[in-house]
Parts: C-alpha cells; sequence; structure tokens
C-alpha cells in the first residue's frame, strides 16, 4: 500500500527529474553496448583473431603478417591432413549413428517405464554428463586397456586366452570411447522427442488396429526420429573436435583432426596453419548444426 | 433402472441388442471411479453418456474402446465376452477429444490407417478413403496435413478416420468440445444425420445437456461414478427420477413431498396438493419435480380428471423474448414459490405483481424423484 502510494505521488517530480531525452538515449546505447558487446566481445573476438590468423603465414618460425590464401591451399593440397580430415569425419560419424541406435534403444526403453522408476532411470543414463571428462576417459581406459576388464572378462568367460591388446590404442577404442562417453547427451534429445508424442496418438493407432509392432514403426519412430537425429549430429560436433580422447586411447592410430589442429599450435608452432584448420572445422561444424535446424524445422511443420 | 428402459423400447424404438455391459465397474486402489453398471447398448442406436467431469462417463468408454480395463463385470458384444480383447482387435472406433490425427501423415493418410492396419489392398483403400472423404466433405483436402486444417475440419477428418473400417460401434469422446457454438450446432447436425446414413451404433460422452437431448435415442446420465437414469431425451426430462436430473436440465422446479396415505394407497404430499402415488414411495420424505413449462395460467375451467389447479401470488416476471418467466407463490405465507414459464402471447392483462395468479396443470407432469444418494 505505502509502495503504491509513494510510486504515485513519485510520479509527478519524477518527470520534472527525468533526464533529458538525449542523455537517456545515451544511456539506453550504453546498456546496449553492454548487452551485446561482451558476449560479442568474448566469443567473436577470439573467433575473429582465429580467422585473422588463418590468412598470415609462418616463415622461420615467424608469424608473418600479409593477407595469404596459402594454409588453405596447403590443406586441400596435402592428401595427409585432407585423410585426416575425412578419416575424422568417418569416425564422428560412425560415433554419431552409434550413440543414436544405443540411444534410441535406451531412450525407449526408459519412456515405456511408468511412474517413478521412469526418471530414476533417466537420471541414472545422464548422469555421466556431471562427471569430468577425463575420469571418463581413464574409466573406458581400464575397461578396454591390456589388463582392463573387457579382457579379464573374455578371458574368464573363455572367449580369449590369452589378454589382446586389440581393444586399447587404435581408431576403434576411440570409437567406442566417445560414443559410450557421448551417450548420454543422444539419450536426452531422443527421451524429449519420446515424450512429446502425445499418448492419446498411440492410442489412436491402436483403436485403429495398430499392432504394438506397428504402432511404432507407423507412429512412435517417424514422429521421433527428427529429434533424434538432431541429438545424433549434436553427438557428432562433439566428437569432430574431440582431441583428448585419440590422444589417451587412440595411440599411434588415433590420430584425429583435433590433434592435427593441436599439434600445429602445441608442438609445429604454426598457428595460422593451426588457425585455418580450426577454421575448416568450424565450418564443418556450422553446417552439420545447420543441417540439424533444417531437419527439426521440417519436422515441426508437418 | 428397468429393462423396458434399457432398450429404448418405451420410444416406440425397437434395436436389436449389440452391446451388454454387465456389472462393469472401475476403482483405481480405493477410489471408486464408476460403481458397477448394466448397461444394454442397441445396434444402431445413438447413445449418449452425458455427465459433469468426474462423473465416471469417460472411464466408460474407454473400458469399451479396450484402453482401460474394468475392475469387475464383463463387456459382451453380441453375447461374447470382448472384456479381454486387445484395443486393436475391437470392432470399435474411437473419435478422440483432442482428435488425435497423426500430424506426419495427410488426411488421406490419416483416414487410410485402419485399413492399412489391417492389411487391406492399396486400391480397396484409396477408394474407401475417398469415400468417406466425400461424406464428411473434405474430398479436397485428402493431401493437406493436419495442421493446415481448420478445428471443424480435423474434426471431420477424425470423424471420417473412425468409420471407415466400418466399426461395429463408434466412440466419440466429448468430440465437440473444442469447437466454437456455431460449429458445434451444425457438427450436432452433422453426426446425426451422418449416423442416420451410415445406421451404425454411436456412443457420445458429452457433458452438454441441450446437446445429450437433440442428439440421442437414448441418454444415460452420470453423475459421481453412478447411473442416475437411463431414458430417451423426453424421459429424462419431463420424467427425471432424481433430484440431479431434475435440475440438470435446464430450469425445473423441485418441491419437497412427504409420504402420507396407507401402504396399499401411498399419497405424496407437497405444496402443489395431494398426489396418488402410482408406484411404492421411494421414501417417507423425498421430492417432486415439475417443469416451468408444465403449468399454465387461467380460470380452473371444467374439472377433467388429472388436472389440477391453484391460485398463487405474482412475485416477479422476467421477459425472456418468446417466453415469459413467471414466479409464482403457492399460497400466501408460503415458504414455496414455483417458475412458470409461458408463451409470451399467452400472457393475460390480468397479470401483474402482487397480484392473484390462477394456475393450472396436470398430475402426470409431477415427477416423482428418488432421494439423492438412494439407489
Amino acid at each position: 500500500m505505502t509502495d503504491l502510494s509513494l510510486a504515485t505521488s513519485g510520479a509527478g517530480p519524477m518527470i520534472t527529474g527525468t533526464p533529458s531525452p538525449r542523455r537517456r538515449q545515451a544511456r539506453r546505447i550504453v546498456l546496449r553496448l553492454a548487452v551485446y558487446g561482451l558476449p560479442a566481445l568474448l566469443i567473436l573476438v577470439p573467433l575473429a583473431t582465429f580467422l585473422v590468423y588463418s590468412f598470415w603465414i609462418t616463415v622461420d618460425g615467424q608469424v608473418v603478417q600479409t593477407f595469404t590464401l596459402a594454409n588453405y591451399i596447403d590443406f586441400l593440397a596435402k592428401p595427409v591432413y585432407r585423410g585426416v580430415f575425412v578419416g575424422t569425419l568417418w569416425l564422428a560419424s560412425i560415433v554419431a549413428v552409434t550413440s543414436l541406435i544405443f540411444g534410441y534403444i535406451i531412450a525407449y526403453l526408459v519412456w515405456r517405464l511408468e511412474g517413478r522408476l521412469r526418471y530414476l532411470l533417466l537420471l541414472l543414463s545422464v548422469i555421466p554428463l556431471a562427471m569430468n571428462y577425463i575420469v571418463k576417459i581413464y574409466a573406458m581406459r581400464s575397461i578396454l586397456g591390456y589388463n582392463g576388464f573387457l579382457n579379464w572378462l573374455l578371458v574368464t568367460v573363455g572367449l580369449l586366452e590369452a589378454p589382446s591388446k586389440q581393444f586399447i590404442f587404435n581408431q576403434t577404442a576411440v570409437m567406442i570411447t566417445m560414443a559410450v562417453i557421448y551417450l548420454p547427451y543422444a539419450i536426452l534429445p531422443i527421451f524429449l522427442s519420446l515424450e512429446r508424442i502425445s499418448p492419446s496418438l498411440m492410442a489412436a493407432s491402436a483403436d485403429l488396429g495398430g499392432r504394438p509392432g506397428q504402432t511404432f514403426r507407423n507412429v512412435v519412430l517417424p514422429l521421433s526420429l527428427p529429434g533424434s537425429i538432431v541429438g545424433a549430429l549434436f553427438v557428432m560436433v562433439l566428437a569432430l573436435g574431440d582431441y583428448l580422447t585419440p590422444q589417451m586411447v587412440g595411440g599411434n592410430q588415433g590420430f584425429t583432426f583435433g590433434r592435427a589442429i593441436w599439434s600445429q599450435f602445441g608442438m609445429a608452432f604454426n598457428w595460422p596453419f593451426g588457425a585455418a584448420l580450426a577454421v575448416v572445422l568450424l565450418l564443418s561444424v556450422v553446417l552439420i548444426i545447420l543441417a540439424a535446424a533444417v531437419i527439426s524445422r521440417h519436422a515441426r511443420v508437418k | 433402472m428397468n429393462d423396458a428402459s434399457n432398450t429404448g423400447a418405451d420410444a416406440g424404438m425397437s434395436f436389436r441388442n449389440l452391446i451388454h455391459l454387465a456389472g462393469v465397474g472401475k476403482s483405481y486402489g480405493a477410489v471408486n471411479v464408476l460403481k458397477p453398471i448394466d448397461l444394454v447398448i442397441g445396434d444402431g442406436e445413438f447413445l449418449t453418456i452425458l455427465g459433469p467431469s468426474g462423473s465416471g462417463k469417460t472411464t466408460i468408454l474407454r473400458m469399451l474402446g479396450g484402453f482401460t480395463p474394468p475392475s469387475v463385470g464383463r463387456i459382451l458384444l453380441d453375447g461374447v465376452d470382448i472384456t479381454d480383447m486387445p484395443i486393436f482387435e475391437r470392432p470399435f472406433n474411437t473419435v478422440f477429444q483432442d482428435y488425435a490425427l497423426f500430424p506426419h501423415m495427410s488426411v488421406a493418410r490419416n483416414v487410410g490407417y485402419g485399413l492399412k492396419m489391417r492389411g487391406r489392398p492399396r486400391r480397396e483403400i484409396d477408394r474407401k478413403v475417398a469415400d468417406v472423404l466425400a461424406i464428411v466433405d473434405l474430398a479436397d483436402k485428402a493431401q493437406r496435413y493436419p495442421a493446415e486444417l481448420s478445428g471443424g475440419q480435423r474434426q471431420r477428418v477424425a470423424l471420417a478416420r473412425a468409420i471407415v473400417c466400418e466399426p461395429r460401434v463408434v466412440l466419440l469422446d466429448e468430440p465437440l468440445g473444442a469447437l466454437d457454438a456455431e460449429l458445434r450446432r451444425s457438427m450436432q447436425d452433422f453426426l446425426k444425420a451422418l449416423q442416420r446414413r451410415i445406421r451404425t451404433t454411436f456412443v457420445f460422452i458429452t457433458h452438454d445437456q441441450e446437446e445429450a437431448i437433440s442428439m440421442s435415442d437414448r441418454i444415460v446420465v452420470m453423475d459421481h461414478g453412478k447411473v442416475e437414469q437411463i431414458g430417451t431425451p423426453k424421459d429424462i426430462y419431463y420424467r427425471p427420477q432424481s433430484e440431479f436430473v431434475a435440475k440438470f436440465f435446464g430450469e425445473n422446479n423441485v418441491l419437497p413431498a412427504r409420504l402420507t396415505g396407507s401402504g396399499a394407497s401411498p399419497v405424496a404430499e407437497s405444496p402443489l396438493g395431494s398426489h396418488a402415488l402410482l408406484g411404492p414411495a421411494p421414501a417417507d420424505a423425498f421430492s417432486i419435480a415439475i417443469r416451468p413449462e408444465s403449468f399454465s395460467v387461467g380460470d380452473a375451467g371444467t374439472g377433467t380428471a388429472g388436472q389440477r389447479s391453484m391460485v398463487g401470488r405474482l412475485e416477479s416476471l422476467t421477459f425472456l423474448g418468446a417466453t415469459t418467466q413467471l414466479v409464482v407463490r403457492l399460497g400466501e405465507g408460503s415458504p414455496h414459490t414455483v417458475k412458470v414459464r409461458l408463451p409470451t402471447p399467452d400472457l393475460g392483462n390480468g397479470i401483474g405483481i402482487g397480484k392473484p395468479v390462477p394456475l393450472r396443470w396436470s398430475d402426470a407432469d409431477v415427477s416423482i424423484l428418488v432421494a439423492r444418494g438412494a439407489p
């Protein structure tokens, strides 16, 4: 009550005490600059720096600030980098597809559950998101390693006579580790896209004679697939840029594009070339995200 | 509920029995949402289950459709027990409250879905879908998606989808609830005409009394998980058996009554005088009901059998257009008033507030109500 009367009685003198329109305008501009400028400064400026670097060149370990496309031409011309790039795209695609398949199965089973168990299991399946990434890689190493759990299990069961070195320090190990680590990122969007399907649609399908399998094929799968693919593309983006997993479980074979970029900055000290590779990676990521946006918009229109 | 009111025979209509809900009830744990009911649904009948929300009407529909199993009782179709038959095998189709159209399928694919699930050949599906879309006047929208249609059009797609498989029963779960008043009215006419045309049993759920009265062959009135009355619209309107039913359909006069007279010839004593009861009295104290429009005003003529009259005092007069509503106190100092509705042109000059009004009515228009909560 007092607040209200204060506000109304204060309205009169407030008007005379207001700063001039021009000063108010100026204040608004400053505020806008802070709101839009800060993110721009923190996100766009580093990106722009990269972009600029990628057009420079190193001569004898010194960065020369001349505009040139040499780095990009290098990337396209050298089969080594092209090969690593395509190989990494391939690896990330396999990781995405694997996450899509296993993520869909897990999300579907959780979604079919009812009551408290459902959310408990959902929580359990996404809890690895809260864990440290490095810890998860080490955990996978201890499973896949020569003296790891997988070898122990296979030897104990009798499938192997002696522990195998085939599970670690190769491309497959990278693939398995990434698929396991990024699985929760797939489960969540897939679960959400299943959750968005109205129960009455499944009731309608059954009512019209659809057996459970038919209802799944004709209603559940088509309605949840766009969201699920978006989730898988998200995993692909994560896998594309990952350089730690290949380094820690990939050994010599696990050389990915992320590691290539890292080596340009950390070992070769060729920052301009590293920046050019990073820009290539960024562009591929943007393309994948655009594809995801198109898929989800297309799904929504219908 | 006697047998006559169950089969609609009292309305001059005769339907072969199609479905029998035998003692069907539903409870969730300790919560009893539907007390066991016995209901026979005739073949080709338009049966409306009417009640406020939470009355158990949707539960009946869900059990019929196979979405929820009953807790007790059996459901028979042509005398065959279908209680445990899964949804997808029941020869029933449902029009859902939210229509439940598949958003990723065109109108034609939505309508053809049931036929496709039953493995009908492509050509038969195309032909039947085209036929039924013509019936619901949507032939030109076959390739559209549900999101591109208006509410009324979606409604008709849902209807087309439910009748294309020629089900034994079409279940309609408040299908008109989401439509505006005008569209609702035209859909009511459309639904009724469609039902007559395809001669299929419709079980229609609604909470709208007018809708129920104007469309149905019979109405099941429900309240609090219990059947209050089953009967034709006229039965329900003019011969309510409970206070709930009497008050559910528009304005009504409900007056207290007492049982007098001996067991062999019971008499109901009410502010409207004494009436001989034809059947046994429901209780020592109960209620009677008479519709406002069952009264007429004028001096008592020759005493025809069953005609009654009484002079009351006019308390108020409300012009409603074609009719005028009078509130009449039943005698000097009486605590009871009745509402009387007369066609406006019938109002004589002698009528004025505070003046005496001669009321006339017929014994046949007085309903005896079973006290609320009694079986």
